[in-house]
């Protein structure tokens, strides 16, 4: 799926727990899948600047995706992994992703499977770092 | 591609415990890319040990060590100068120098049209927030968070495989 930054939608909500979404990104759909609806985020903006934004679309490593069932992210027990829209598209194509950036939207892609139709120089390939870090609690605010 | 989860405003709440595992992790947690170099005007950059980063297209601006960022910013025409604590100010139209990152052996050149970010223009005073800032959000901290973002990302392609390979890769637009 190849597409100039499609509109991310998702549809009623057809779990009893409320968590659950068909996903529709391009013309790929997750039936069901979980996601987190951000309400509030750290930086609004960037430095300080409103620069608009009018959607985020999550594609984060599932290391970082999780839920919490109550509202005491301190607790362990309530801490529940779930497989993430990155980890579901791929299962719908392949599991690569890929971004064209430009101040041009027309010249913007967002692609899955694969590699955006533009032109490019020899690509350098490099392995993705793991991180040795303090470990944190994140909630969801 | 990612919000990140913990920047270091909310690190500052008291969001752990002592029930909360807290020791440290290696694993794959972001999309981080190690730089072999940094070029400046075609001329490498010596910042020391270069880190590894972020990538994340949802930050504007490029997170780097300060040394990076303020010769970055001195090697604008006419020069940039340090603004806000770690921020770096110059004229929107200033004549940018050349940014090569290094990776995997390559030089990814970042796009002169995101060195200058004239969106950031206040009242058409000519002064604009230059793409590369300082990551210090905590001077003292070994594990500041180094960021490339949307600024870096411009008119590139950045691949992400997440099979097991688990690769980066990048290449210049010729379109």
């Amino acid at each position: 799926m190849q597409s100039k930054f499609p509109r991310a939608t998702h549809g009623t909500v057809p779990h009893a727990d409320g968590r659950s979404y068909s996903v529709t990104v391009g013309n790929l759909t997750i039936p069901k899948q979980e996601i987190g609806l951000i309400y509030l985020t750290n930086g609004g903006g960037t430095g300080g600047n409103p620069f608009l934004t009018s959607g985020v679309l999550g594609l984060g490593l599932p290391q970082l995706s999780h839920v919490y069932t109550g509202r005491d992210p301190s607790i362990p027990g309530d801490k529940v992994s779930y497989a993430t829209v990155t980890q579901n598209l791929a299962k719908l194509t392949k599991p690569v992703f890929s971004l064209a950036l430009s101040r041009n939207e027309d010249r913007s892609f967002f692609a899955l499977g694969g590699v955006p139709p533009v032109a490019t120089g020899e690509y350098t390939t490099v392995p993705i770092q793991k991180v040795i870090k303090a470990q944190y609690a994140c909630p969801l605010l | 591609m990612h919000v990140r989860c913990c920047d270091p405003d909310l690190i500052t709440a008291p969001q752990y415990t002592a029930s909360t595992p807290r020791g440290p992790v290696s694993d794959y947690l972001y999309y981080d890319v190690k730089i072999d170099s940094v070029k400046v005007n075609n001329q490498t950059f010596s910042i020391g040990k270069v880190p590894q980063m972020s990538l994340d297209s949802r930050q504007l601006y490029n997170y780097v060590p300060y040394e990076m960022a303020k010769a970055i910013a001195e090697a604008y025409s006419p020069p940039g100068v340090e603004s806000y604590g770690q921020w770096f100010v110059g004229a929107c139209d200033a004549i940018p120098p050349t940014v090569d990152l290094v990776i995997g052996g390559k030089p990814i050149r970042v796009h002169e049209g995101s060195m200058n970010i004239i969106e950031t223009e206040n009242s058409g005073n000519n002064q604009c927030l230059l793409p590369f800032t300082a990551a210090k959000f905590d001077p003292a901290a070994e594990d500041n968070f180094y960021v490339l973002g949307a600024s870096f990302l411009q008119e590139i392609v950045a691949v992400v495989d997440v099979s097991e390979k688990m690769e980066l890769k990048f290449a210049m637009r010729t379109d």
